[in-house]
């Protein structure tokens, strides 16, 4: 019981932060990105002001569509919280329902599964477009996402997203096989969140976008859940990132004096902030840096990171 | 006994009334596929018998060379024949009102009698117990099917069609008569399965090699592995619609049955790990090359039918890490992997089984099933479009649906290899794991390829006033295989549980272990999965996101369906945007166009060749009108069956030479052969 309240709480705690956390990152983003570019960019607040204006739009709806597309943004929202929920931010004390890397991929294949029906939906070539895009560059993604992280995964034998970090004592990062899958898991988080080199999130240049063809129909309260949802997926894959791959700092199983455990929870907390704003510079820098790749040089870029992978794995089965 | 008894009796009745289609006052259809499905239901509850309690066998002939011809019911029986039964009733209900437009062809009445004789043949099939009885319902299922893929024989396609599968159904079931009888032969003519069993192991090392060598190819053949896969994507469209569902959720599986039986139960011999390592790299091949060519159908029930050959890939795979496993001696590991196969072979007939019928339902209403024809039905079949989602959402692995379920626990053998210490298991495995990615997000593609192109955008040649959803029998039809997925989604233990026991009764070693009520079997070093909770959590994602959204959006008319928004105050119908000029249904994507870049980031494999032109008197400059083609190449039908068929041809034709037409020359040419023969035989 005590510990079903507990749980419960820390759901909530949870879903409070992701709430807070996955816009104000966004914005932070695009602030530093236009920083970078010598331009003032946008507020740090921007994302949330936006949120709210979409919740008083009106919707503006195709008079092609059908069921799938008011469903389509539910099914993905529901998904990727889902998936967001599993991922361990600042402690790795484990959760009380099973979360292994399986199941996270797989959740994050709904999301783009029905965006690419729901951009079927609207009848128009763009949505189309973007959703043949998408499925491709998804299919991709998929495989070098599952083997990164089993690479990271496979020596300490355990799939649970947050045993992860506790069975890598040390720094995956410094690692050969870590360094490798590191690499490999940022180019698919690059293509998974829909950033430059894989799509310009920026851009409505109707022949480049991906993930914003496949939403080019949508307004008002349910654009603005796609975007939340979009950026809920983006935190959680940078999390991730970095706490598979640099898992310190985080918080252990809270035993011990209550002094102890606040001091080592302050610590956790400020350490994954400095994480956050690392990543928040490394992709700001990556977008800024890098021009968007050609649509089918993906291919390249994806296989490169499979290859990067499959290194990491080579690495990790001989064991040296 | 007596349920079996009393399903074939209403099966065959079911195919005669079924015969006298227009003759009466009541239609003979639907009074014979009603008791066609009742048939199915007695099916089901021997099924359901056989899967959870125990065990019959009896012996209703005993013949004078035979022996006792024996049919038994054990588990993995029941689990067969109770996935036979679901799938039957549903598409006996289904065929009530689909067989309506098939009436007016003029061979249409042997289709209710084929139809029966099939369904009771794949049963005898798992019943049988004797090689004979095995081989005989072996080959009535094969004709029966051929019969059905033929119907429409006066057409040319068809014709060569039903010939490729009846000559390649052959050499799989001539290799079979070769790995069941010969063990018999050994054992003293004792041709029932313990016979086989005694045989088997009385054998020399190599002699069992052949053995199962057949044994494998036979069954690969039947169940479409690659190479032996070229009569699955043409046969199975070519069939009426509930007859593809049949052929390609549990006619195929006769193969994995024939595998588990063979390879599996009755044998308890050590299998070299190349068995293993073997059937992995030819599951995978399947996996792979059944999607990718699924992706670039245009026909949906071509398309489904190359994603049988995945997933009968992805259920070969398991088998493949089975055998390994036990190489080792890992056998809870074993038992898992074994798990995965049987479960995602009956997730695999259920949620194929929506979607051939969905297929079905499609064409009886449009007239086409071509997926650069059609778009758009969700808006007048709703109902029917919901199932096919689920179909395709199963069909894509997602969770919660239950295709899932047996993938995860694929993934979960796979990933456990890796603490075998072979350099080889820790390479292989983990990779293979991310080919399984790959062919899921693949498979994930196709889904969207036939739901989107099929219900979603625009009609492109389809009137949809024509398309509203079909009548309630067809929609129960497809109702209950979607049913099914979504509680086997939630609930994968229904099914999950008897198998683990069926596979703890094989005698090897651990079990994976019950780890509580809700959960999966869970055995050391894999953590078990929550299904339920998963579902829970997405479910409460969902109705907060929809609450929320109903606040927002929805003010006027709180509670008006979704699907009439013109009621709604907050929100605005309008055109899609289309750069302001109007939107046209040319401008919708079509099948082939969302393929386009899988094509192009698999070009190694398509090696596509495009013939693009432009006609009219200005022609490059200015053209009139564009066509274009494409061919892909089908590496196996290539490079593999058109040098071997040509081949063969050539050395039939250089036997020509002999047939020169004079008696006198065939009589000397006999003659020698019989001296030749004879010096041979001394």
């Amino acid at each position: 019981m005590l510990t079903g309240i507990a749980f419960a709480i820390r759901l909530l705690i949870k879903i409070a932060a992701l709430a807070i956390l996955a816009p104000l990152i966004q914005g932070c983003i695009k602030q530093f990105k236009g920083r970078l570019q010598g331009r003032h960019g946008p507020r740090l607040l921007q994302p949330f002001f936006d949120l709210i204006k979409y919740a008083r739009k009106e919707q503006v709806i195709s008079r092609e569509t059908s069921w799938v597309f008011s469903a389509a943004p539910l099914f993905s929202f529901a998904a990727v919280l889902t998936a967001a929920l599993m991922v361990p931010w600042v402690d790795r004390s484990p959760w009380p329902f099973p979360a292994d890397l399986i199941l996270f991929v797989y959740l994050l294949a709904i999301p783009r599964f029905m965006m690419a029906l729901a951009g079927l939906d609207a009848a128009g070539s763009f949505g189309g477009m973007a959703s043949s895009r998408e499925s491709a560059v998804s299919a991709l993604a998929e495989p070098v996402l599952l083997l990164s992280l089993l690479t990271i995964a496979l020596p300490g034998g355990s799939l649970h997203l947050e045993a992860i970090p506790v069975a890598a004592n040390s720094l995956p990062l410094a690692a050969r096989a870590g360094g490798l899958a590191a690499i490999a898991f940022y180019c698919v988080v690059l293509a998974e969140i829909g950033r430059i080199p894989v799509d310009n999130p920026d851009t409505h240049l109707e022949l480049t976008m991906i993930h914003e063809g496949m939403i080019l129909e949508y307004s008002g309260p349910l654009l603005g859940l796609l975007h939340f949802t979009h950026w809920i997926k983006q935190i959680t894959l940078l999390v991730l990132l970095f706490n598979v791959f640099i898992p310190i700092g985080m918080m252990v199983e809270s035993t011990g004096a209550w002094t102890a455990i606040i001091f080592s929870a302050l610590i956790a907390v400020v350490t994954f902030l400095a994480k956050m704003i690392t990543a928040i510079a490394l992709l700001a820098i990556t977008e800024t840096w890098l021009a968007k790749l050609r649509l089918f040089q993906m291919m390249d870029l994806l296989g490169f990171a499979f290859v990067l992978s499959i290194t990491a794995l080579l690495f990790v089965a001989t064991g040296v | 006994m007596i349920l079996i008894s009393i399903a074939c009796v209403l099966l065959f009745a079911g195919s005669i009334s079924g015969l006298f289609g227009r003759s009466f006052a009541i239609s003979g259809r639907r009074t014979g596929a009603i008791l066609q499905a009742i048939g199915c239901l007695a099916l089901t509850i021997a099924g359901y018998q056989g899967l959870n309690g125990p065990g019959w066998e009896s012996v209703p002939i005993v013949l004078p060379h035979l022996g006792a011809i024996a049919i038994g019911m054990d588990r993995l029986t029941g689990l067969f024949i109770m996935l036979l039964g679901i799938m039957g009733f549903s598409t006996s209900l289904f065929a009530s009102s689909y067989l309506e437009h098939l009436e007016q062809r003029w061979n249409f009445h042997w289709l209710p009698i084929l139809y029966g004789i099939f369904i009771c043949s794949m049963s005898g099939v798992f019943l049988a117990r004797h090689t004979i009885l095995f081989l005989f319902f072996w080959e009535m299922m094969a004709l029966s099917s051929f019969g059905l893929v033929i119907l429409e024989s006066w057409q040319e396609r068809n014709r060569r069609t039903g010939f490729m599968y009846l000559a390649i159904t052959h050499l799989g079931a001539a290799l079979l008569f070769l790995g069941l009888l010969w063990p018999c032969a050994k054992a003293g003519l004792d041709f029932t399965f313990s016979g086989w069993l005694v045989g088997i192991v009385s054998m020399s090392v190599k002699a069992r090699f052949i053995v199962f060598s057949a044994l494998l190819l036979g069954f690969a053949a039947k169940a479409g592995l690659v190479p032996l896969h070229v009569w699955l994507p043409r046969a199975h469209p070519q069939a009426p619609a509930h007859v593809s569902a049949l052929m390609s959720g549990i006619m195929i599986k006769t193969g994995v049955y024939g595998m588990m039986r063979f390879f599996v139960t009755v044998s308890p011999l050590p299998m070299p790990a190349m068995w293993g390592w073997l059937l992995l790299f030819a599951g995978l091949a399947s996996a792979l090359l059944g999607v990718l060519y699924a992706l670039n159908e245009r026909e949906i029930k071509a398309l489904f039918a190359y994603s049988s050959i995945e997933n009968i890939g992805i259920i070969f795979m398991a088998l493949g890490m089975g055998l390994l496993f036990r190489s080792e001696g890992r056998y809870a590991l074993a038992n898992l992997a074994f798990v995965a196969a049987l479960l995602h072979s009956a997730n695999h007939a259920l949620f194929k089984g929506i979607l051939f019928m969905g297929a079905g339902a499609i064409q009886y209403r449009t007239h086409t099933l071509n997926l650069d024809e059609l778009g758009g039905l969700a808006r007048g079949m709703p109902i029917l479009s919901i199932m096919f989602f689920v179909g395709a959402v199963a069909m894509s692995g997602l969770p919660p649906s239950n295709g899932f379920m047996g993938e995860w626990l694929l993934y979960r053998s796979l990933i456990a290899g890796f603490s075998v210490s072979h350099l080889s298991w820790k390479l292989f495995l983990p990779l293979i794991a991310a080919l399984l990615a790959l062919t899921g997000a693949l498979a994930a593609a196709a889904a969207v390829k036939s739901f989107g192109c099929a219900f979603l955008g625009r009609a492109k040649k389809v009137d949809l006033h024509i398309a509203p959803d079909p009548d309630n029998y067809m929609l129960s039809g497809l109702g209950l295989p979607a049913f099914c997925c979504l509680l086997l989604g939630f609930f994968p233990e229904l099914f999950s549980q008897p198998i683990a026991k069926m596979i703890a009764e094989f005698g090897y070693g651990p079990m994976p272990q019950p780890h509580a009520s809700l959960m999966w079997p869970r055995i050391a070093g894999t953590e078990g999965l929550q299904p339920l909770l998963i579902a829970s959590l997405l479910t409460v994602g969902l109705l907060a996101a929809w609450v929320v959204l109903k606040r927002l959006s929805y003010r006027k008319d709180k509670y008006a369906a979704p699907t009439d928004i013109s009621s709604i105050e907050a929100i605005r119908i309008v055109d899609t945007w289309n750069c302001g000029t109007p939107l046209t249904e040319r401008m919708s994507y079509t099948g082939s166009s969302f393929s386009e870049p899988f094509l192009v980031n698999f070009a190694l494999m398509f090696s596509p060749r495009r013939n693009f032109r432009a006609l009219g008197s200005l022609a490059p400059l200015l053209p009139t009108r564009l066509t274009y083609a494409i061919r892909v190449s089908k590496v196996f039908e290539d490079y593999m069956y058109r040098p071997a068929i040509a081949g063969i041809l050539a050395i039939s034709h250089s036997f020509q030479r002999l047939q020169a037409g004079s008696l006198q020359g065939y009589l000397s040419l006999m003659f020698f052969a019989l001296i030749v023969l004879l010096i041979a035989a001394k």
